[in-house]
């Protein structure tokens, strides 16, 4: 049920060039991969839409924080977090980079639809031990429980490499499964482009959670802007290069996207030609973010007939092969 | 319990603050944030005869203070919503508005004989909109225009009639006497005002733009909203209900001293979704606070 909340700023770091971590408390017990939250932005008149990069349950968020008598109490009972990426682009964003801990923020959540998870019955090599997956689980200092994967390690790796032997500054992406030590079957293949790795995030943290094996690939403009938390990692080149060949190698049954639509589109061709399912989270200036001024409308072609679809409401992930581009 | 009721005879609002339509939908999205049977009442998205995709391209455009929209009516058509949205909303006990849009007279004539036989208590009617006869000229523009169209209207509809007027006119005050001798029983004001929001991005001497003509609404509109609920109540006797740019108490007490009885939020439902039912009781503590018996004794004061 769509709510509107308040929260405290439990965390908010750089992380990247123009990027930025921001997670404050909820009251909200679950919140589905694809959810956005929709951020007020004082003396601005729209809210700004983020999506949930990571949500968890049972932070250690307390009494202990500066106070804030009118929603203290009501933040009391907000024992979850939510973490969303953001790119620094104007006003809100920028207001947004400046909060500090402890400073309230009042959003909308959890708003639109979520990505479909596959079920993992029926194939029991799909289990994290089995596909070889090396799965450290952590509980940091606030008792999230977070799951780091090996795959940082390869990130690292892939920032150590020599950018000028390597001009799209593309890791192989063999390498990247030998590393993992996988057997090369993969349920889901992720596709992150830039900040549209941050739905990526907790989309896989969700499959992970589930045993359900996949990939996350994502592609940056720059070094200094990679985003942690991929499998592998394009720079400088286009991620979708990279796609069919993991295509071949993981043979997954669904891709999933978010990105710029460039990006989308590119998937869902590639998608169509391997007559595999894609799903894409899209984005659209949005005004009332829950479906009633029908500002964030996009086309969908379904049984034959054309139709609205508000991104907010109905979205923002779709199945890509319905999707009418402008 | 303070009274904040406004009692137009053949409609009663418990509290003057409404929802102003196209921004709240059918009513049932918002009831998730609050208890929609505490707004005095909801006026619904326009609704035409049959069902419109709306408008392609871009449809949203911020302004310093404001919002450019230009949705293009996008509803589910008049069938739509009596058989899918009337029976809840009737079931839920809200009191609403139906708010109505159309091309030709004929439209709006036809919408008004289903109003009257679902016996929906109120319409808003919307005539900003181009009538396709008369070369597109809105409706709400021209005076003689406006009189036939809101004559046929009232002939088929017994109801509580509000004919919400445009500001982009510069007789105001002609309109205002033509809706009231053609037998309407309100005026709401205003509508959203002609604006144009212009996106420009560079990448070395090219140019990309983008260009969205529609309608300017939010805080920047109030001070055309203010200048125009005044100057109708000058010139009619019709109860006015005010709107344009209303984003707190304040603005409120502003729009009831130029003459409102009610007021309707439009943009700031977006900014604040819970803005109606907060405002109402923002209203009741200020009266309590300040020392007026009730709503009718601050309206006076504020008029005097
Ligand atoms: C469902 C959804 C999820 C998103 N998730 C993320 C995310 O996880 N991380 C991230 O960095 N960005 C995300 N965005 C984009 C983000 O909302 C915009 O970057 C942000 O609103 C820009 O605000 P600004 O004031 O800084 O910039 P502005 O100067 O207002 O605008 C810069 C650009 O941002 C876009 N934008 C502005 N207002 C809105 C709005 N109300 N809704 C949608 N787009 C808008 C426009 O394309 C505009 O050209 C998401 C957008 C949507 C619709
Ligand atoms: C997204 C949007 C959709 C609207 N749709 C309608 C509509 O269908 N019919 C109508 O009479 N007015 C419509 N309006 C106008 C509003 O009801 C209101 O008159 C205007 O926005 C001014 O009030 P505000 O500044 O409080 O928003 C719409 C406004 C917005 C922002
Ligand atoms: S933003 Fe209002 S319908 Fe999507």
């Amino acid at each position: 049920m769509k709510k509107h909340l308040k929260g405290i700023v439990l965390n908010i770091e750089n992380i990247a060039k123009d990027t930025v971590r921001l997670e404050f408390s909820t009251p909200l017990e679950s919140i589905l991969p694809g959810q956005f939250v929709s951020i007020l932005i004082p003396h601005k008149t729209l809210r700004r839409p983020f999506s949930v990069a990571d949500f968890c349950l049972n932070s250690a968020f307390g009494t202990n924080n500066r106070n804030f008598d009118s929603i203290l109490e009501e933040n009391a009972k907000n024992k979850g977090a939510i973490t969303v990426l953001f790119k620094l682009k104007g006003d809100g964003t920028n207001y947004l980079k400046g909060l500090q801990k402890g400073d309230m923020i009042d959003y909308l959540a959890p708003l639109g639809n979520t990505f479909t998870i596959p079920d993992n019955k029926n194939n029991p090599k799909n289990t994290a031990s089995a596909s070889g997956d090396i799965t450290i689980k952590t509980t940091d200092a606030r008792g999230c429980e977070t799951v780091d994967r090996i795959n940082q390690t390869v990130m690292n790796g892939t920032k150590g490499m020599d950018k000028d032997s390597e001009p799209s500054g593309a890791i192989e992406t063999k390498a990247v499964a030998c590393a993992i030590g996988v057997n090369s079957s993969k349920k889901a293949l992720l596709i992150g482009a830039g900040i549209g790795i941050a739905p990526m995030l907790y989309l896989k943290k969700i499959l992970d959670k589930k045993s359900i094996s996949n990939y996350l690939i994502s592609g940056f403009k720059t070094e200094e802007e990679v985003i942690k938390g991929s499998d592998g990692v394009v720079i400088g080149g286009s991620v979708i290069d990279k796609v069919q060949n993991l295509i071949d190698e993981f043979r997954p049954e669904i891709l999933y996207s978010c990105g710029p639509k460039v990006v989308l589109q590119m998937v869902c061709d590639i998608a169509k030609k391997n007559e595999l399912r894609a799903e894409i989270a899209m984005e659209k200036v949005m005004a009332c973010g829950i479906g009633v001024c029908r500002g964030c409308v996009i086309k969908l072609e379904k049984d034959d007939a054309i139709k609205n679809a508000s991104v907010c409401a109905d979205g923002p992930v779709f199945s890509g092969a319905e999707v009418i581009w402008e | 319990m303070i009274d904040l009721s406004v009692d137009f005879g053949k409609f009663y609002l418990e509290n003057p603050i409404l929802t102003a339509s196209g921004t709240y939908g059918y009513c049932d999205e918002f009831d998730a944030f609050l208890d929609v049977r505490n707004i005095g009442a909801i006026v619904t998205k326009g609704i035409t005869l049959e069902e419109r995709p709306g408008n392609e391209g871009k449809r949203l455009f911020e302004t310093s203070s404001g919002l450019i929209n230009r949705i293009g009516l996008e509803n589910i058509g008049i069938e739509a919503f009596v058989n899918r949205k009337l029976a809840r909303l009737r079931k839920l006990g809200i009191n609403f508005i139906l708010n109505i849009a159309g091309k030709t007279e004929e439209d709006y004539v036809q919408l008004a004989e289903i109003s009257q036989r679902e016996e929906i208590p109120a319409i808003e009617v919307n005539v900003s909109c181009p009538n396709v006869k008369a070369g597109c000229l809105e409706f709400g523009t021209d005076e003689k225009c406006l009189y036939d169209l809101v004559s046929r209207i009232r002939e088929k509809y017994k109801g509580f009639l509000i004919i919400k007027l445009t500001p982009n006119v510069t007789n105001i005050e002609d309109l205002a006497l033509a809706v009231q001798n053609a037998g309407a029983d309100c005026i709401s004001a205003i509508n959203t005002v002609k604006g144009l929001g212009v996106e420009l991005n560079f990448s070395g001497t090219k140019v990309v733009k983008s260009l969205v003509q529609g309608g300017l609404s939010g805080k920047c509109i109030k001070p055309v909203a203010l200048s125009m609920v005044k100057r109708i109540k000058e010139v009619a006797n019709l109860p006015v209900i005010g709107l344009g740019g209303i984003s707190n108490l304040n603005d409120m007490l502003e729009f009831f001293t130029v003459g409102a009885e009610a007021i309707q939020i439009g943009t700031e439902n977006f900014t604040n979704p819970s803005i109606a039912v907060n405002l109402a009781k923002e209203l009741a503590e200020f009266i309590v606070k300040q020392g007026f018996r009730d709503l009718k004794h601050l309206k006076e004061e504020l008029r005097k």
